[in-house]
């Protein structure tokens, strides 16, 4: 199994896209590179769900569970497609200095589950 | 200076003493609903606190708001469920909806949140019923029973994992 945090974060996406197919994307939000390289820093989730309340964005921050192959602490924070727009229009509005990453593809349907 | 691992585990442990009351209540069926129904309600908000308590969030301004619980707690079943993808069969897809609807009527139990005045009803205070005539939490039916609810147990498996999972954040 590839321990590398990208690989970490791609098999979290895949993962939450499968229990929730109401997601309409995933994108990898990343700290500063200094800060990224770091085993500590976790790998930050932006999830667009149409299912969601415009609530404003609030980070939840997980542990690591290793069991399941996510090594790393991960932080989720879940978006409406509005809210996406604003912070597509203004990035500033995410906390924390991140920034917005390459989108996670939803797997195709036979690789779900 | 407090981290936020402390404000996490606090909060968990706040949440932890709210489920066993819940559990302690529910063993007296003599007790009104809106009993088990209120410790139900702070447990969950509790548990959503401790996983927003993180790197920028201010956590005075988390103690004073009420409505996390129908936002976050379906992100919260949601990384559990996908931490157990690989060993569950079967189609999970309606859960985190089910979570999401039931999260709500939870959160609506509170009486700071009351939908801009159209669910005055909850756990704690009496009101003014849509006849005019008075209401009170401990004779109203609430038709809220986890039991029977389409996703009442994973909802509560969900805030039991949860503690598991920051409890041991002590260790």
């Amino acid at each position: 199994m590839d321990r590398s945090k990208q690989a970490v974060a791609q098999r979290l996406a895949e993962a939450h896209y499968a229990v929730e197919p109401g997601i309409e994307l995933i994108i990898q939000l990343l700290a500063s590179p200094e800060r990224e390289v770091d085993p500590k820093e976790p790998i930050k989730l932006l999830e667009v769900n149409p299912n969601t309340t415009a609530s404003g964005i609030h980070p939840l921050f997980f542990g690591p569970h290793a069991a399941s192959g996510i090594f790393y602490p991960s932080v989720i924070v879940e978006v409406t497609p509005d809210e996406y727009e604003q912070i597509l229009r203004d990035p500033g509005l995410l906390p924390n200095e991140w920034r917005l990453g390459h989108d996670f593809a939803r797997p195709a349907p036979a690789a779900q589950g | 200076m407090i981290s936020y691992d402390e404000w996490r585990i606090a909060y968990a442990k706040q949440a932890v003493a709210d489920l066993r009351a819940r559990e302690k209540l529910l063993e007296h069926p003599d007790l009104p609903d809106c009993q088990q129904l209120h410790f139900l309600q702070m447990a969950c908000e509790k548990m959503c606190k401790a996983y927003l308590s993180g790197q920028g969030v201010d956590a005075e301004t988390l103690s004073s708001s009420h409505a996390y619980i129908s936002s976050q707690l379906p992100i919260i079943a949601r990384q559990q469920f996908a931490q157990e993808s690989r060993k569950v069969q079967g189609d999970r897809s309606w859960i985190i909806p089910a979570i999401r609807a039931l999260a709500r009527r939870i959160e609506l139990l509170a009486p700071a949140v009351n939908d801009a005045g159209r669910h005055p009803a909850n756990c704690e205070y009496p009101w003014v019923g849509p006849d005019g005539a008075m209401r009170v939490p401990a004779e109203h039916n609430f038709g809220l029973d986890l039991l029977h609810e389409k996703a009442g147990r994973h909802l509560l498996k969900v805030l039991y994992t949860a503690t598991e999972e920051l409890g041991s954040l002590k260790g």
